[in-house]
């Protein structure tokens, strides 16, 4: 019983860190692939080959068939939980080469991939960390020409107390400013501001910047946490990191990347009737910016 | 059917013909001995013995002494007791019979009377010194055995012939119910020994063979001898040869019973063939069962009251019905042109068993215990999962039967029955998304059953096995946001079944408390997964036998 408060604290704990989402809620939509709008899954976008219904244990329990090599379905997700369990149920042949992949820092690239297990419909559980993020791309894609049908692929956040015994994530180094670090031994600049890889801190710039330097955040309206820099005036030598383009001697402050994310409920027709779905959509924060893009990353560039 | 007064011309000269007074010391005992099943007639026998001496064989009841259930001491006793009489008698130079009767459990040399025992070699000195006319011994005694228990008879061993070779003394009969190395048998159905029953049939007139209006030793030896012959053939204990010992020369014919001179008579007219079944209305108890041959008239005494009479002639595929309401100071004469006929059934035999008409039909209520396994455990991985199936009221884990069956005899039974199997419900739910599965199941069994008496015929253990067909309707409902769609299907599979139990039997009930276990592996999956929808059960049932 003192357990079982141990870990509701631990989670009531998390839930309030991270800002809504509670211990076991699933983090992903339609997990059991059972919102069909025609011929595609209404919560999940289809961005290579197809995918159709497919029975499961039962014939009206019905999952969903990957057809082509390769196919693959992704969902955007606002979730910032870092500590999870991903649970599969699956008929995924060997040949299948059935692979979950996470994207954490939308840059269109996997941060995080998991192979899902060869077997016949069996419940499959692996728990897992990651890094802090702000928001996750969630990829399956079948890459061989086996069969793949998928039940049920559930990402749930897990209470502090079940991720202890979760793999600890791999070291990261160099990270660059903004990105969202762990620690300061992370981030290239070797300090973090709150939980971002920032040069220094605006209560104490002189440690970090010297006498007379102010410690200046960057970031793009609505951010909820930007990285911090040392405000030189314009004196980024080329090379250097810098937020805005008057960081920088040359005025050309090139590479920084700024994503956001707008939830766009869309009423679909789907097979038991018109469900509203949440379509979460990466967006350019910013001047022009479509209207609720929230932003997620916004990392530092460099002088030119 | 004619009714009148005196039906025999000479019933007056029978009524004053002077007869020497008459001693009886009738003894029953059911319990028997360490080791011997109680009797279940052996005191009523005791009883209708005294009561046919005291109708029909004109004595006094003061002079018949019953003893049931007594101890050795009460036998010897009221022996010594009629000795004493009897000598007075003597002294007065009267004439005086002393019957001794015994129905009960015996060994080789004693009569067992509970934890006592009366050996024979005493009883043969008692008996040996009595100064009587006439002694006559009638002994129908049995021993318990496994064997002859479980063919549903009373068996006595060899007690009855070797009696009869240690009583046999000058002037002496002794009328034992079976020869050496047979059995005594009792029959549920006649709620008697075969013996006994069919003497005190002979001695109320049937064994009056010559038609004289009175039942002589011979002819009562005669007719119980036949009767228990014919009745006990078919039995499974076998065949039971009534013995009869005299030495009686130079005392002529010796008359037991005077059936002519009952106040309330039956008679069964000289052109009436065939079997004649009299039951007594209401109890349903057998008063006689005569094998009439035509030419004869034959006169049965029986108790007044309402009586029915199942006549089947030879060869008929007919059974005639008769009401015979008789009725003290007069004679009743069966008549079949009044009676009504039914369609024949097959005849009854006497203590077959085989042939007994035993359907039962049966009812019960118990639990089903849920079975788990590979199926279970899929839908668990699948995210599925079920309330404990004692508190899930939506599927009460109930188990309801109904069946029929029919007896090959007491111990052995065959039957139908259709039942429920296990039921239950697995739900899951995701966000909106909630998916339910839920079966139930049936069973129909053709199955064996054996019982065991602990206390015959009231409590036995029983076992059985079965073999048959199982059924599993199943509903898979998955509902998105409140719009529910239902998909159905139906389970077939084999069904093997195992139980036991105890049942207690009262009259035409028997109520049983089973445990058992069903395998069947009817509901599947589309991945191979089967469940055994069978599983343990307990139960109570109520079965309604058509026999008595």
């Amino acid at each position: 019983m003192r357990r079982r408060i141990a870990s509701a604290a631990t989670c009531l704990a998390f839930f309030v860190l991270l800002r809504g989402e509670s211990c076991g809620q699933p983090v992903l939509q339609d997990p059991t692939f059972r919102l069909w709008c025609g011929d595609e899954l209404c919560a999940w976008k289809t961005e290579a080959g197809s995918v159709r219904k497919a029975p499961t244990w039962h014939d009206a329990d019905t999952g969903v068939e990957f057809v082509g090599v390769p196919a693959r379905i992704v969902q955007n997700t606002p979730s910032n939980a870092q500590c999870l369990r991903f649970t599969s149920v699956a008929d995924v042949s060997p040949s299948a080469q059935m692979i979950l992949s996470i994207d954490w820092d939308l840059d269109g690239t996997p941060d995080y991939t998991y192979p899902v297990p060869s077997v016949s419909f069996r419940q499959v559980q692996a728990d897992f960390i990651l890094p802090p993020h702000e928001g996750m791309r969630v990829v399956l894609e079948k890459k061989g020409p086996g069969n793949a049908v998928l039940a049920e692929i559930r990402l749930q956040l897990l209470s502090a107390s079940e991720c202890a015994s979760a793999p600890a994530p791999l070291p990261r180094t160099k990270l660059p400013l903004g990105a969202r670090a762990s620690s300061g031994a992370e981030c290239a600049s070797r300090q973090v501001l709150a939980a971002t890889c920032s040069e220094c801190n605006p209560v104490v710039p002189e440690i970090a910047c010297g006498p007379g330097v102010a410690c200046t955040t960057r970031g793009v309206a609505g951010l909820s946490v930007g990285f911090a820099l040392c405000d030189r005036k314009g004196a980024r030598a080329a090379g250097q990191p810098c937020g805005i383009d008057a960081d920088c001697q040359s005025g050309q402050c090139k590479g920084v990347r700024s994503v956001g994310m707008r939830d766009v409920p869309t009423e679909r027709a789907t097979e038991e009737g018109d469900k509203v779905v949440h379509d979460y959509q990466l967006c350019t924060p910013g001047a022009g910016a479509p209207a609720g893009c929230v932003p997620k990353v916004f990392v530092a560039g460099t002088c030119q | 059917m004619t009714t009148g007064r005196g039906a025999l011309a000479d019933d007056a000269t029978l009524a004053t013909t002077p007869h020497p007074r008459a001693y009886a010391v009738i003894v029953g005992a059911n319990q028997g001995g360490q080791g011997q099943e109680a009797l279940r007639y052996a005191e009523d026998d005791a009883v209708r013995f005294a009561a046919v001496l005291r109708e029909l064989g004109q004595h006094e009841a003061p002079d018949l002494r019953v003893l049931l259930h007594p101890s050795g001491r009460d036998v010897v006793a009221a022996i010594d007791d009629v000795a004493q009489k009897l000598r007075a008698h003597k002294e007065r130079g009267e004439q005086a019979v002393f019957y001794f009767y015994y129905s009960g459990h015996a060994r080789a040399a004693a009569l067992n009377l509970g934890a006592e025992e009366v050996s024979v070699a005493l009883l043969r000195e008692r008996l040996s010194q009595l100064p009587s006319t006439l002694s006559l011994v009638v002994l129908d005694a049995c021993q318990s055995g496994a064997y002859a228990r479980a063919k549903g008879a009373e068996p006595a061993a060899d007690f009855s012939f070797n009696s009869v070779a240690k009583l046999t003394t000058q002037g002496a009969a002794v009328m034992a119910s079976s020869s050496a190395q047979e059995l005594s048998q009792e029959s549920d159905e006649l709620r008697s020994s075969y013996f006994t029953h069919h003497l005190l049939v002979g001695l109320r007139g049937a064994g009056d063979a010559d038609g004289d209006g009175r039942v002589t030793l011979d002819e009562a030896y005669r007719y119980a001898y036949r009767r228990t012959l014919a009745a006990t053939a078919r039995t499974q204990v076998g065949s039971q040869h009534v013995t009869l010992q005299m030495d009686l020369a130079g005392r002529g014919d010796v008359t037991l019973t005077y059936p002519s001179l009952s106040r309330a008579k039956l008679a069964l007219p000289a052109a009436l063939q065939g079997q004649v079944l009299v039951t007594r209305k209401g109890s349903g108890a057998i008063a006689a069962e005569v094998q009439k041959v035509a030419g004869n008239k034959l006169l049965l005494a029986l108790p007044a009251g309402s009586y029915e009479a199942v006549v089947r002639e030879p060869d008929a595929q007919r059974a005639l019905v008769c009401a015979a309401p008789l009725q003290d100071d007069a004679t009743y004469t069966l008549d079949t042109g009044t009676c009504t006929s039914v369609k024949d059934t097959p005849t009854k035999k006497k203590g077959d068993e085989s042939e007994l008409d035993h359907w039962a039909a049966e009812v019960g209520v118990g639990i089903n215990f849920n079975s788990q396994g590979e199926y279970t455990d899929r839908l668990r991985e699948f995210g599925y999962d079920n309330k404990p199936g004692a508190f899930d009221l939506d599927t009460p884990p109930l188990r309801v039967s109904l069946g029929a069956s029919r007896a090959f005899n007491k111990y052995f039974r065959t039957g139908v029955v259709l039942h429920t199997l296990t039921r239950d419900q697995y739900r899951r739910t995701f966000g909106a998304s909630k998916d339910e599965f839920r079966y139930s199941s049936y069973g129909a069994d053709l199955y064996f059953r054996g019982d065991i008496f602990l206390v015959e015929p009231v409590l036995s253990l029983y076992a059985l096995a079965g073999v048959g067909l199982g059924m599993a309707p199943s509903t898979y409902t998955t509902t998105v946001s409140g719009a529910a769609r239902d998909t159905s299907s139906v389970d077939w599979g084999p069904l093997l079944s195992g139980a036991g139990g105890v049942s207690v039997n009262v009259r035409n009930a028997a109520f049983r408390l089973q445990g058992g276990y069903e395998y069947a592996p009817v509901l599947k999956n589309r991945l191979g997964d089967v469940l055994n929808v069978g599983g343990p059960s307990v139960m109570f049932a109520v079965e309604l036998r058509t026999d008595r």
